[in-house]
């Protein structure tokens, strides 16, 4: 079944379309929100969410981009959407500890150790996903689409709306920050 | 004495090296470190869904797109809110209704009494016809 072929369908509530998008889909959804939450829990209820989001929104698609990247472009924003909530939680619980009311601890992020990664790299790899998490939103979104996910630049510049040169850009600053703050991340930690 | 002098400029020497070595190692070691964490990503393979994700899609979605409120369900509440209005509005008049005849009683009997009082308790002064004698 082509892409065309397939919203049609799931333009008529087809459940066997719907089906095979989730077979089709899931994977790729899946890994883009778990790079960016770092949590596979919140990781499958953001993919959750995007498929749900399609359910509903599959009729106001208009095909005028491919439906890979319209997906690619829902899971990107369900994802920042947790982020943004588990900042705010985060800011919320450290005002109710001033005041002292009903404190409600909130748990940070344990080091993420992303599934896909070489065994030799994984010590490595776990403290450049800290790194990550300290990027600004769009350089985030721009790294883990390149490097995790393993998407052409083109096709970043299609799900972020963006230039080419506006990607390459984003890119660059996001190497060169991750570049600072490793480095001065090892200079506090490091043994003679 | 500067056979001695000469052994320490050595040492001295010798330490400064080992210390600018040791600079270098660290600045070698931090600068290696940091490009291997960078490179560290290369090669991964995508992470897959976990098992039965669909199952539990469905679940959620049954949860919270079909059981959902109906979006008119309002309409419904605005049907009750409009009866349970008219109703109040009905007792309302009904009291009303009630009040007034109670009134109207109550200043029937109040003359009644104020005729009784007047011609039982009423003082000589009261007649005016006595007046005329």
């Amino acid at each position: 079944m082509t892409d065309q072929e397939l919203i049609i369908s799931l333009q008529e509530n087809s459940e066997s379309a719907f089906r095979q998008l989730i077979d089709q889909f899931q994977d790729r959804v899946y890994n883009t929100c778990l790079g960016l939450l770092q949590n596979a829990e919140e990781a499958e209820e953001a993919a959750q969410d995007v498929f749900m989001e399609v359910y509903k929104s599959i009729r106001k698609f208009r095909g005028d981009a491919k439906l890979s990247t319209w997906i690619y472009r829902i899971a990107t924003t369900k994802s920042l959407e947790r982020i943004r909530k588990r900042k705010s939680q985060k800011r919320f619980a450290f005002l109710k500890s001033l005041t002292g009311s009903g404190v409600e601890e909130v748990q940070p992020v344990s080091d993420f150790m992303h599934p896909g990664v070489q065994l030799e790299r994984k010590e490595n790899a776990a403290t450049l996903f800290k790194a990550i998490q300290q990027l600004p939103e769009n350089q985030k979104v721009a790294f883990t689409l390149h490097k995790i996910e393993g998407l052409p630049y083109q096709e970043i510049c299609d799900i972020m709306g963006i230039s080419m040169s506006s990607v390459e850009s984003l890119m660059f600053r996001a190497r060169k920050n991750l570049q600072e703050s490793l480095k001065e991340y090892y200079e506090k930690n490091f043994k003679d | 004495m500067k056979k001695i002098s000469r052994t320490n400029a050595s040492f001295r020497n010798g330490l400064h090296q080992i210390e600018k070595g040791a600079k270098m190692d660290k600045k070698q070691y931090l600068e290696n470190k940091v490009k291997t964490t960078l490179e560290s990503l290369e090669g991964i393979s995508p992470a897959e869904a976990p098992d039965f994700f669909y199952t539990r899609l469905q679940a959620r979605m049954e949860n919270e797109l079909l059981g959902q409120k109906d979006p008119l369900a309002w309409v419904a509440n605005l049907k009750t809110s409009v009866v349970v209005l008219g109703l109040l509005m009905v007792l309302n008049v009904i009291s009303l209704f009630m009040i007034n005849s109670a009134d109207q009683q109550t200043t029937e009997d109040a003359t009644a009494m104020d005729m009784f009082t007047y011609d039982y308790f009423a003082g000589t002064d009261d007649y005016d016809y006595l007046d005329s004698y």
